[in-house]
């Protein structure tokens, strides 16, 4: 193929169009292959565009969807979105195929069909998934990729967004962001409440602006973005995944919503939650190539680097050192948070999820957690890719709504602060809590929380009944004494030694972190048959002096050893880590007496 | 197709156009005809070529389909037939042309039906299903009938089936038609013309769908419908009634305007027409409704002031979808789907049959008809006087909870209610709907997308709710051979209570006690005055840290309508049921608790001694009256408690004191206590076994699980987990999957209602008779004659296990073995020993002998620890114990085991001790502590 005839990025329908032309040979009177044969499927065209992302590296110049590039961003020309799937909303049947004349056309990843239709009678129905998508709650600024590949025909414009683009990117960095306090409450208000004035240069917020008022819309760090899926199996996007999307952008702030509002029938009840997604709001972005991502993912120019024990060593070192010093040079802390940094769940054994490392620092009252909370809040934001903050109040309690919730009326999931995307980090601040009495949506929301920490899984209200997803959250929690409301893995007293302030680590240290915590933790690992041994021996010692011990216990200590190993780098756990790992439940028990 | 009419003499020749309707359910409905017509002359020219052997069919004959026909067809008696594909010519020869070319097109065309439906759908299976039963009934003169005509085509589809593709769905054809042939000629009585008319009709041209559409085809219809309302006799019952007589006469004494037709019975005498009812339902619905009309007038003349229309329900569509599958080639075929309703629209008034007023002329135009899928839009409007209007209604069916995969949301689809069937179904309701499912350009849709776009909705036909509480796990026909197969196994029972919560190591007799819990034990309503409640309740009563709470948290998991709670009652309402004013309406309302909840399921309560004073109060009805009196703010009601409860307890003081009697050792009263049918005391005892398996359990869980990855979807979870534990050490191939365990439990409180018989009843009574001498002198739970009602429960709940309808002694053995276990365990530590020598006879009975046996060992084992302990005043140098078989013998004796051959071998034994055939000792190696 001596290059491709077409232009993937800034006509991708015209290559896809190209592509069907000559799957079906349409230069003939009749078609070669009946288009129905299709049934939806691809066609070639796939190939080409993986050809051209993947081979030919054109990924990098494919601009990223987001409220900055959507002002600028042509309709109908490929982009990528980058996102976590919030909501499925079914399946859609559209005519794919139609006989325009003598010709096949084909309305694979269009909103609008580019030819009139019709009412041909020749026409292959097929079938498409939607996907509603959300950026990722919680997702830190380091994870965007810098936007250095703007295409060409806006080049003259490119030095100066440059320029703009970072200063709208620093001081999101550098501002440190209270964000601990009351974020998620504010940021609710401001979805929940009226479009937030950003908003207005969208001509059309006309007549369905009340109703897209309760789902996010289109604001400066919010864009939501409708995927309509054409060729994956349904198993390979599940709900609350961060994927991302490359395909077709359609984005049509002139194709107003126009409500016969004399149609009294379909308004009380309509069918489609379309309605409440009006396309001059949510861009829609039809799928051709998607991809999940993990946190390398985010890393930037994330060449996969060889976990090199020393390498690894050092970094483990330095990140430590960190730790320590933000923690106030307390070392067991910072040991802990260090573990709990690296813990996931990666196996579920019945209900117990195997690999989590909830952390609860107790010690703290208020004062204590506007020091450390914002330090180690800040410390995690540049560290991981999305990280969250509770302020676990009694007013947050009885009216937050944690959960996600089935609204019947729009047909849609409404989000829940704890719709959270596997490996987010989640902060709870326990100190703040006064006495008083929590109401049916308090006790509701306690219990989610314990449910979250303690199994790992959020029930979704569908209202008739509940579905319980599982989830993989890191959680971290700060009180004064020992949390009951949200009972953690690891209890650890916090005893800093000095207040003083950390200095910023350097970007390239930085850079590192993020790449040791995110490499380090995907790491597998395994037991010998001998350390085995000594690894249950020690157990059964340990329960015969003192009976109070179960199998939780046990398993945190497995859990603590196998990640102290994964921390070194180790893919096996060796005796020297599990005695370290003895040692370091040893120094936290001295801490609670 | 007029020119094959005039009859072409050579059946030879090829046929062309006849397969027109050759897989038009996948061409869109208008596409050309010209390619279809292209493939299907290619069958007929290849069945020419080489004539071939029947065997080479069999080798074909993987068919899934067709086994039962074969059989069928040989009970027919037209076996000889079958074999003799040489004897055509002799055939041919017999009849004249005419006849055979109808045959054989008749034949061709049950072959297009089929094709038709064979790529989209599973009715064929059905087809057969039916046809079994149906062979055995049918009229010995439409039997004679059978004879007649298949021989010639059949020996052409063989050929045909043989050679021109190895695929499939020729197979069917081939052997297909014989029985649908038969169908056709139902009505041997009628003349030759009219059989060719038949057959004529059975060959569809063009789409099916516009097939029906014609007139010809709707007066087949409408005559081969009525015939069957008015002659179809249902042979399950014997009455010889004419079964939708019967049933029109009861439509017309409830005054309703519905008349159900089941599919199956349909589709056993005319499988073309419901063939065809399913694939294009509108059109054919509409005849049937005409018949349906006409005939019920004619029975009932006067009805007619009542209901101006008959609607036709289909009930009993034999293809169930999950909505998450419905596809577009579903789309205007009939589907059964269900799910639970989410929302619900008011009731509309539609227009139903409009006439126009033209504002120009002012004449009046129409009638026009609607369907409730379009809307006519246009420059008139509507006269109103002479304008139909009916009832219409939305509503959002959700997929049920059970069937979504793990990790995706719930699918929805709009259904349409119209007529009668309005307001039939409330939000949160679990149905299942027969409908059509259609679609249309949606016109705003479209304007809002600029797209077409496609809007999908089910309009219902047959709405059924499903009130079984077990919907949510659905059982198909394999499910139910695999647990029927499974029943056989003479161990289930042990099965069973190994494959309770597997994931806890040891407890059996917790275990036991849940399984019977959650099997249940069955209700009595004596003389309709006195229930009896079959429900088993359970508490579980311990040290903490001994698991309870996760059983209980796996009951409510595997359970069906289970409900956990705490004693504490997490919510206001609480454990029984809370009256309070709604903030809207200011109406008192009730709200139910858990029990009330959790009525016909199981109601779990944790931190049972912790309940507040009011539920205690109520908690003592609702356990044994299972119901719930309230009388507050002017309600004065009872609900339903129906449940059996399961419940955990910690002892006063943290630690179960086995000094003390079992009430000094909670805080719950002896009335409360009493109504517990099992009571366990779980005891964290020392033991260094137990504490190694639970070591090794925590480390395998850690490090030999899947990594989560490969739980893609919940089958591959569920496999996933059973493949964690198989390398636990505890689990072996006798532990049944949950899914599977689920459905057992679901299959038997379905289909088993165990019967106690009174002969058992001497037995019970000379226990009962012991017991209460035992327990007047002892100081355990009193013993009273609640005790018998439980131990004839229990054995209910055990023959419900083993899948038994009645009660066998053996079920009565381990009722009594159970009760005696939780008498004893609730007495002083003193007492046991003797009780246990006691009623030894019923304590060994089934039980798992390799834990008594292990249990026994380990006391040897402590004995000799203790001895070298006095000896040497520490074990730490200790490396081993050696134990002596005879003493393990004597031991096992007072038992009444006395095989220990099979210990020995066993996978407990082997996995912490050492049998020293020579020494006659068993060495246990001790933990290397330093």
């Amino acid at each position: 193929m001596g290059g491709p005839p077409y232009d993937c990025l800034a006509n991708p329908l015209g290559a896809v169009r190209l592509a069907f032309e000559k799957a079906i040979g349409s230069e003939l009177e009749t078609p070669s292959t009946h288009p129905s044969a299709f049934n939806g499927k691809d066609w070639g065209a796939l190939e080409l565009f993986r050809h051209f992302l993947f081979q030919e590296s054109g990924l990098s110049q494919v601009p990223i969807l987001n409220p900055k590039t959507l002002r600028w961003v042509q309709p109908n020309s490929l982009v990528r979105y980058r996102g976590m799937i919030q909501d499925m909303l079914g399946n859609e049947f559209y005519a794919g195929a139609y006989k325009d004349g003598n010709l096949w056309r084909t309305n694979k990843f269009m909103d609008v069909s580019q030819y009139p239709m019709g009412s041909s009678p020749d026409m292959c129905i097929w079938e498409r998934r939607l996907l509603y998508c959300v950026p990722v709650p919680g997702q830190n600024s380091w994870t965007e990729p810098s936007s250095e590949m703007e295409p060409n025909w806006s080049s003259q414009t490119r030095e100066k967004r440059r320029r703009m683009d970072d200063e709208d990117n620093d001081p999101m960095d550098l501002v440190p962001d209270d964000e601990i306090k009351s974020s998620p409450i504010t940021k609710k208000m401001r979805e929940d409440g009226l479009p937030s004035p950003s908003q207005s240069r969208d001509t059309k917020t006309t007549s369905s602006s009340s109703i897209t008022s309760t789902f996010q819309s289109v604001d400066k760090d919010n864009l939501p973005c409708l995927v309509k899926i054409y060729d994956s199996p349904e198993s390979e996007l599940k709900l609350n995944d961060v994927f991302e999307f490359i395909g077709v952008l359609t984005f049509d702030s002139e194709l107003a919503v126009e409500k016969d509002d004399n149609d009294e029938l379909s308004n009380s009840f309509y069918d489609d939650a379309l309605v409440h997604l009006p396309p001059n709001k949510v861009p829609r972005l039809h799928c051709l190539i998607h991809r999940k991502l993990a946190v390398q993912d985010f890393l930037p120019g994330s060449p996969i680097i060889e976990p090199k024990p020393h390498l690894v060593k050092e970094t483990r070192e330095a990140l430590f050192r960190h730790l320590t010093a933000v923690l106030g040079n307390d070392e067991v802390a910072a040991h802990f948070v260090l573990l709990h940094l690296l813990s996931k769940v990666h196996a579920r054994v019945d209900d117990v999820a195997v690999g989590k490392l909830s952390l609860n620092l107790t010690g703290l009252n208020k004062e204590s957690v506007s020091v450390f909370g914002t330090r180690l809040s800040d410390t995690f934001k540049n560290l991981l890719p999305f990280t969250n903050c509770m302020p676990l109040t009694l007013e947050y309690l009885n009216i937050a709504s944690l959960a996600p919730k089935k609204d019947y009326q729009a047909n849609r999931l409404v989000p829940g602060v704890l719709q959270l995307p596997e490996g987010s980090h989640l902060m709870v601040d326990e100190t703040r809590l006064e006495s008083g009495s929590l109401n049916s949506t308090g006790i509701e929301n306690t219990k989610l929380l314990k449910n979250l920490i303690e199994f790992q899984k959020v029930e979704y209200d569908f209202q008739y009944y509940k579905v319980e997803m599982a989830t993989d959250v890191q959680l971290l929690i700060f009180s004064e004494g020992k949390s009951n409301i949200v009972p953690a893995d690891v209890i650890v007293p916090f005893q800093p030694s000095c207040l003083e302030s950390t200095e910023m680590p350097v970007a390239e240290a930085l850079e590192a972190w993020r790449w040791y915590l995110a490499t380090v933790r995907s790491l597998p690992h395994s037991i010998g048959s001998e350390i085995q041994k000594v690894v249950e021996d020690d157990l059964v010692a340990a329960r015969q002096m003192d009976r109070s011990l179960g199998s939780r216990d046990f398993s945190r200590w497995l859990t603590m050893a196998r990640l102290i190993s994964s921390s070194f780098g180790e893919t096996s756990l060796s005796k020297e880590h599990w005695e370290m790992a003895k040692e370091m439940e040893r120094l936290r028990r001295e801490r609670l007496k | 197709m007029a020119g094959e009419d005039s009859g072409n003499p050579v059946p030879s020749t090829p046929e062309s156009p006849t397969s027109a309707g050759f897989n038009t359910e996948q061409l869109p409905h208008d596409s050309s005809h010209s390619s279809d017509e292209e493939e299907a002359a290619v069958d007929p020219e290849a069945i020419r070529d080489e004539p071939d052997e029947v065997d080479e069919e069999e080798d074909d004959g993987e068919d899934l389909y067709n086994d039962n026909f074969m059989d069928d067809y040989r009970e027919m008696g037209a076996q000889d037939q079958y074999e003799s594909v040489g004897l055509d010519e002799s055939v041919e020869d017999e009849r004249d042309l005419d006849q055979i070319m109808q045959d054989r097109r008749a034949a061709e065309l049950e072959l297009d039906a089929r094709d038709a439906r064979i790529p989209n759908r599973k009715l064929p299976q059905l087809l057969h299903d039916q046809d079994t039963d149906d062979d055995n009934y049918r009229p010995s003169k439409r039997q004679r009938a059978d004879l007649r005509p298949p021989s010639a085509p059949r020996s052409y589809d063989d050929t045909d089936g043989l050679q021109s593709s190895p695929g499939r769905s020729q197979q069917d054809h081939s052997r297909d038609d014989v029985p649908m042939t038969d169908r056709t000629d139902d009505y041997p009585y009628e003349d030759e013309g009219d059989d060719q008319g038949e057959f004529e009709m059975y060959r569809v041209q063009g789409t099916l769908r516009e097939w029906v559409t014609r007139d010809e085809v709707r007066r087949f219809i409408f005559k081969k419908f009525r015939d069957f309302i008015l002659t179809y006799v249902n042979p399950k019952n014997g009455h010889g009634d004419i079964e939708y007589v019967r049933l029109i006469n009861e439509v017309v004494s409830a005054n309703k305007c519905s008349l159900e037709i089941d599919y199956k019975q349909f589709i056993s005498v005319y499988p073309n027409i419901a063939i065809w009812l399913a694939d294009a339902p509108q059109s054919v619905l509409v005849v049937m409704e005409d018949v349906a009309q006409r005939v019920v007038f004619d029975l009932h003349p006067n009805y007619k002031n009542i209901h101006q229309k008959i609607y036709i329900r289909i009930t009993n569509l034999p293809i169930y979808d999950h909505i998450r599958d419905i596809r577009q080639i579903h789309l205007n075929t009939m589907v059964r789907i269900g799910g639970v309703v989410t929302r619900r629209s008011g009731v509309f008034p539609q227009l139903q049959q409009v006439k126009y007023d033209c504002s120009k002329c002012g004449s009046i135009l129409g009638p026009f008809f609607q369907n409730s899928y379009s809307e006519v839009k246009g420059p008139f409007t509507v006269n109103i006087e002479q304008t139909v209007y009916r009832n219409y209604q939305k509503l959002t069916l959700q997929e049920s909870p059970g069937t979504v995969p793990a990790g995706r949301l719930p699918r929805y689809k709009e259904v349409i209610l119209l007529n009668d069937l309005i307001d039939c179904a409330r939000p949160g309701e679990e149905i299942e709907v027969t409908g059509i499912y259609t679609n249309n350009f949606d016109m705003s849709l479209n304007t809002k997308n600029g797209f077409p776009v496609f809007a999908t909705v089910v309009e219902a036909n047959y709405v059924a709710k499903k009130q079984d509480l077990f919907s949510a796990y659905k059982l198909t026909q394999e499910d139910k051979e695999d647990i029927e197969k499974l029943a056989r196994d003479p161990q289930i029972g042990e099965r069973i209570i190994k494959s309770i919560a597997p994931s806890i190591y040891g407890h059996e007799d917790k275990k036991t006690a849940i399984a019977l819990a959650m099997f249940g034990g069955q209700e009595t309503n004596v003389e309709g005055k006195h229930r009896l409640r079959g429900d088993i309740n359970v508490l579980l009563l311990g040290d903490p840290g001994t698991a309870k709470s996760q059983f209980l948290k796996y009951v409510e998991k595997t359970g069906q309508r289970a409900v956990y709670t705490t004693g504490k009652g997490a919510s206001a309402v609480g454990l029984t049921a809370a009256v309070h004013k709604d903030p809207v309406t200011r109406e008192w309302t009730l709200e139910g608790g858990a029990l009330v909840l959790a009525d016909k399921g199981i109601c779990l309560i944790d931190e049972f001694d912790k309940m507040n004073d009011q539920d205690r109060v109520s908690i003592h009805e609702a356990m044994e009256q299972q119901s719930i009196s309230i009388s507050k703010a002017g309600i004065v009601t009872s609900l339903q408690a129906r449940c059996s409860v399961i419940a955990a307890a910690n002892p006063i003081g943290g630690r179960y004191d086995s000094s003390k009697t079992f009430s000094q050792n909670v805080e719950l009263t002896d009335p409360i206590v009493s109504r517990f049918d099992i009571l366990c005391v779980v005891k964290d005892i020392v033991d260094p076994v137990t504490d190694e398996m639970l070591a090794k359990f925590v480390v395998d869980s850690h490090f030999r699980s899947q990594p989560k990855g490969a739980n893609i979807d919940d089958k591959a979870f569920s496999e996933s987990q059973e493949e964690s534990q198989a390398p636990a050490g505890l689990a072996d191939s006798k532990i049944l999957s949950q899914e599977l365990l689920r459905k057992y439990l679901t299959y038997a409180k379905l289909n088993i209602f165990p019967r106690f018989h009174e002969k058992d009843m001497a037995k019970l009574t000379k226990v009962y008779a012991d017991l209460r001498k035992e327990s007047s002198r002892g100081q355990g739970v009193p013993i009273a004659v609640r005790h018998i009602e439980s131990m004839i429960r229990m054995s209910e709940a055990h023959a419900r296990m083993h899948l038994r309808q009645h009660v066998t002694e053996e079920d009565v053995d381990m009722a009594i073995r159970v009760l005696l276990e939780s008498f004893i365990s609730t007495q002083k530590f003193g007492v046991q020993k003797a009780l246990r020598k006691s009623f030894r006879q019923y304590i060994t009975f089934k039980k798992d002998y390799h834990g008594l046996l292990l249990v026994l060992l380990r006391e040897l084992v402590n004995d000799a620890m203790r001895f070298e302990e006095i000896l040497s005043g520490s074990t730490q140098m200790l490396n081993y114990v050696d134990v002596k078989v005879v003493d393990l013998q004597a031991k096992a004796e007072e038992y009444e085991i006395t095989n220990l051959e099979a210990f020995f071998s066993s996978s407990e034994f082997k996995a912490c001790y050492e049998l020293d055939e020579q020494r006659k000792v068993i060495r246990r190696h001790l933990a290397d502590d330093r």
